[in-house]
């Protein structure tokens, strides 16, 4: 029912007569048809046969043109026109960079607070230094009854525990006098001396012992809470975020200039 | 000005320059449309989407045959109108041919009426077998054996390697063969085989 087309000698020329005839075929093929066409009528036939629909074709009326195919000239771009295309290109490209260097910048926001959340683990071991220094006198601070308030105070906001190391060994000794006095005069009922010199010197010294009097725990969750806060203050002025917030607000900016500019050039 | 003047200048938004080239090939363009379309009007629309097509997509053109360039879309655009007219079926293929509107065909000097009648029967016959063909191996024959282009050009309109054209061209032209054969008693008396 089906032929072979590979094994039929016919089909094989009859599949080769369309290039036959455009003079497409490979030497060696157009011999092989020429040798086969020589001493078949009926390959001879099909081979007219299909000439005769070609020279049909090319003969057949071709239709009429109803009418012409030109564009209106409205079609064609203004300067305005190729002006307003040429501001879409270029806010195209500063929103791009505006982009680029946003991203970069954040990348760059998240490296500092990765390394900044690695910092302050040091800080609890530095002041474990100074915890040993005011275990000398645990009672300085009650006993004396009197902690400065006003400088001292802001100085124990200011100085950072480990500072306090150096300056301790003279502060620690009048501090204890101040103490033993104040405890001798608690003791025999006699006002302690006023340590008029002593608050003086204490001033200066309490800023750098009270801390060192507290118990070792207190100064430690103090500071580091002291040192968040910090941390957010300087968080909320951050210079890289600023940049940030520039360089969104030009983002979105740029943008909404591109998508009005493309809707001009449209129309 | 020259084709590529034209063109060079179509590519910087002139549409003057641009109405050149469709005055040019909007023969060859509407012929090849209405020879794989079979209709007028949608051979009309097809050649029109082509032309707006090329216009937009000028700067594309790279060089090489501008006339295969704009075959190729108006190629395109036959195949998008008979995709979309497969989906919606229209008026039935003799009803087109009946019609009195249908296209005129090219006038051609010293024809009596007679003959204008047998040349309109002649393309009747032939666009009736053109319609029975597939749409590739339609387009590839009409492009190569109708107008003339060659094998590298229809395969560069159609977008096909030169194998595939010369698979397509020979099964249409077998195809069209066989149609022409069965319907020889229909073609004018000088166009038959066995009279040739």
């Amino acid at each position: 029912m089906f032929r072979n087309i590979s094994s039929d000698p016919h089909a094989r020329v009859e599949e080769k007569l369309s290039e036959y005839i455009d003079d497409q075929l490979a030497p060696a093929d157009r011999a092989r048809v020429d040798a086969h066409l020589r001493g078949c009528a009926r390959c001879r036939a099909s081979l007219a046969s299909l000439e005769w629909t070609i020279a049909l074709a090319k003969r057949a009326p071709a239709p009429a043109l109803p009418r012409g195919f030109e564009l209106p000239i409205a079609a064609s771009p203004s300067p305005f026109r190729r002006a307003v295309r040429g501001e879409v290109v270029a806010l195209r490209f500063a929103t791009t960079f505006a982009t680029i260097l946003l991203v970069a910048v954040i990348g760059f926001d998240f490296f500092l607070q990765s390394s900044a959340l690695r910092a302050p683990a040091l800080a609890p071991g530095a002041e474990q230094f100074a915890a040993p220094a005011s275990g000398a006198q645990p009672t300085a601070a009650p006993a004396s009854g009197a902690p400065p308030t006003t400088a001292p105070a802001s100085g124990l906001q200011s100085t950072p525990a480990p500072r306090a190391l150096p300056p301790a060994a003279q502060p620690q000794s009048s501090a204890t006098d101040a103490a033993k006095s104040a405890v001798d005069a608690a003791s025999t009922g006699t006002p302690p001396p006023k340590p008029a010199a002593l608050p003086r010197a204490t001033t200066t010294a309490v800023p750098t012992s009270q801390p060192a009097a507290l118990p070792l725990a207190t100064p430690t969750r103090t500071s580091q809470v002291e040192a968040r806060a910090e941390e957010s203050a300087r968080e909320d002025i951050s210079p890289v975020r600023v940049i940030e917030i520039i360089l969104l607000a030009l983002v979105l900016a740029f943008g909404a200039a591109t998508v009005i500019a493309r809707k001009n050039a449209r129309r | 000005m020259d084709e590529q003047e034209h063109i060079r200048a179509a590519q910087r938004g002139d549409a003057r320059a641009f109405n050149q080239l469709v005055r040019a090939y909007q023969t060859i363009l509407y012929r090849t449309a209405f020879r794989v379309m079979g209709d007028s009007a949608a051979a009309q629309d097809a050649t029109q989407d082509a032309c707006i097509a090329a216009f937009k997509n000028i700067r594309a053109f790279r060089g090489g045959s501008f006339k295969a360039w704009l075959l190729r879309i108006v190629t395109n655009a036959c195949y998008d109108q008979l995709r979309a007219k497969k989906r919606k079926p229209a008026a039935s293929l003799d009803a087109m041919y009946e019609n009195a509107d249908d296209p005129a065909f090219e006038p051609v000097a010293e024809l009596t009426p007679h003959d204008v009648a047998e040349q309109k029967e002649f393309a009747q016959v032939i666009q009736r077998g053109l319609q029975t063909l597939a749409p590739d191996q339609r387009a590839t024959f009409v492009l190569i054996d109708m107008e003339g282009l060659n094998y590298d050009e229809a395969a560069a309109a159609t977008g096909a390697n030169i194998g595939t054209v010369k698979s397509r061209l020979s099964r249409a032209r077998g195809a069209m063969r066989d149609f022409l054969l069965a319907q020889e008693e229909l073609l004018p008396a000088k166009y038959r085989l066995k009279s040739g």
